[in-house]
């Protein structure tokens, strides 16, 4: 797996993740906030919900004993003076890019509630923005540990406030109104959307509805009569009365609070796919059959990361989750993403939903294309196990993608398991994606799939599933012991 | 205390801030003064019911003294 590059934005210290673990490096002026930080009775807290990466600072003997890549290095022989923190390592990141509005939605709690937690210890979040958090499974993690910083007593504003708006409610706003997914918003904008873009979309009257007066057009009509030259506004104003600022600070948090709760994705949400497991063409015994054979591939490799490319609305990755591993499930529609995400909440399953199309899976992204990476340098060699099931005829038929294509990159995204469902021509899903082209798949039968998986597996067994025209394939990689 | 907040804190949401951080501390003046006002009058009655008990207590209370004495 690759790794991103070290973070540069905080002045504070930087962040630098490479084969071996996280580790964070705090300016010699800073180190003593940053413990202070570590010590707080809600940092303590968050670390055992598991909703804040745990850090250890280390020692001279650790430091030298860190065997990092070449940038790592260089970082540290830069910053001699610096302090060394570990963070423990959260196993698949991931970007709001990449996931369904419920997850975002309870990262923006995760961080109204954690930011508000810290003002009781004169601590302060100075940044709000999603790029904090990552899931550990469906669990938010706040990972920025250093975007915590002591805060002026008398200052009664929340600075942060606009980036929270930004980042969280006015994408999910739009996402709400008008449909438009996270991935397009966060893919091209780092940092969310800003007022003034989203009045833009309003149509008039909207624009007067109290959610939008408060969140969009106030703010965009503020902005409009503020002089760009008048730097008066960002000077902090504080007030002798540090309660007071307090409790200003405190409202602001709750008015953020009241309006990411306006903005809660609704369960039970319709789409494409989102009937499937419902409304699928197997017949009951094919479906049990498929059930079984899928958890006999499972418990055969006992595989600790799976990835189900396809997921649909998670129910094998769910079957994965139960036989002990831990699994990224990715699929192109966000709201079966949501509801994978739901009952992976509910059932407490080690599941990381993504809204991720194989076909055109996530760009790198930022400075120099290293700040976020993409879907396949993350996901390359980090499961040894992958699921592709029904998903095989979308790749060849409605994303044209050649067979021999579509097996060498499930070769290089696992390290010893596939189970891969073959779907025939002849199958009605096919036939009806095909929409009158099926010369071109007329040579495709399971004779060609098995000729073309053995470039880079080997065929443990198959099951052709009663009643249909569809075959199961366990696959062992080449080579995996 | 330098504060090292590096993110773009926005223009027109940064007055809006502003502007309603004024009305909550018009807000946070009004309760303090309304549980100052609950707190007097919780010591008026107070004080008020302690002198009507005080009354009636004596000599119970007289009594105890008496009674620890011994």
């Amino acid at each position: 797996m690759r790794q991103s590059a070290p973070s540069f934005r905080d002045p504070m210290g930087c962040c630098c993740v490479f084969e071996q673990g996280v580790v964070r490096l705090v300016g010699p002026e800073n180190v003593a906030e940053f413990d202070g930080f570590l010590k707080t009775r809600a940092a303590h807290e968050y670390v055992a919900k598991k909703q804040l990466v745990s850090t250890r600072r280390l020692d001279k003997v650790d430091i030298a004993g860190l065997d990092g890549s070449a940038a790592l290095k260089s970082i540290l022989s830069a910053r001699p003076d610096a302090a060394i923190f570990e963070h423990e390592r959260i196993q698949f990141p991931s970007y709001p890019q990449e996931w369904p509005p419920e997850m975002l939605w309870e990262a923006g709690r995760l961080t109204l509630d954690f930011g508000r937690a810290v003002l009781a210890e004169d601590y302060g979040l100075k940044d709000a923005t999603p790029h904090n958090i990552l899931f550990r499974g469906s669990g938010p993690v706040f990972i920025d540990a250093l975007s915590f910083q002591r805060r002026n007593p008398g200052d009664p504003l929340w600075k942060p406030c606009a980036q929270f708006i930004r980042s969280f409610l006015l994408p999910l706003l739009a996402n709400r109104r008008w449909g438009i997914p996270l991935a397009d918003i966060f893919t091209t904008h780092r940092d969310g959307l800003e007022p003034e873009e989203v009045y833009r979309l309003c149509r008039p009257w909207e624009r007067l509805h109290p959610r939008m007066l408060s969140l969009v057009s106030i703010p965009t009509w503020l902005s409009r009569r503020a002089s760009p030259d008048d730097q008066d506004i960002y000077q902090p104003r504080l007030l002798a009365d540090t309660e007071k600022a307090r409790y200003i600070v405190e409202s602001a948090f709750n008015r953020m609070g009241r309006a990411l709760n306006s903005l809660r994705p609704a369960a039970r949400k319709q789409s494409t796919w989102s009937d499937y497991m419902t409304a699928h063409s197997y017949a009951d015994p094919a479906f049990a059959a498929k059930e079984k054979f899928v958890n006999d591939a499972l418990a055969d490799f006992k595989p600790e990361r799976v990835l189900d490319a396809g997921a649909n609305t998670g129910h094998f990755s769910e079957l994965a989750a139960q036989a002990g591993a831990a699994v990224v499930a990715i699929d192109l529609d966000p709201v079966c993403v949501g509801e994978i995400w739901r009952r992976a909440r509910e059932k407490r399953l080690n599941i990381l939903p993504l809204v991720v199309n194989l076909a055109r899976p996530t760009p790198p992204a930022g400075w120099r294309n290293q700040e976020c990476l993409s879907f396949l340098d993350r996901a390359t060699g980090a499961f040894d196990g992958v699921l592709m099931l029904a998903l095989l005829h979308h790749l060849l038929v409605t994303e044209r993608i050649p067979l021999g294509e579509i097996l060498g990159l499930a070769s290089e995204l696992t390290t010893a398991l596939l189970v891969i469902e073959f779907v025939a021509p002849q199958d009605a899903m096919f036939r009806r994606l095909t929409r009158g082209r099926g010369d071109l798949h007329a040579a495709l039968d399971e004779r060609a799939f098995e000729e073309a998986c053995a470039a880079h597996f080997e065929i443990v067994k198959s099951l052709a599933l009663p009643g249909t025209r569809r075959t199961l394939y366990c696959l062992k990689k080449k080579g995996a012991r | 205390m330098q504060i090292l907040a590096y993110i773009d804190p926005g223009v027109g949401a940064l007055i809006w801030q502003s502007i309603i951080g004024i009305f909550i501390g018009l807000l946070f003046y009004m309760r303090r003064t309304r549980k100052w006002i609950g707190r007097l009058m919780g010591k008026v009655f107070r004080s008020g019911r302690k002198s009507r008990n005080s009354a009636v207590d004596l000599p119970l209370n007289k009594n105890k003294v008496e009674t620890d004495h011994l």
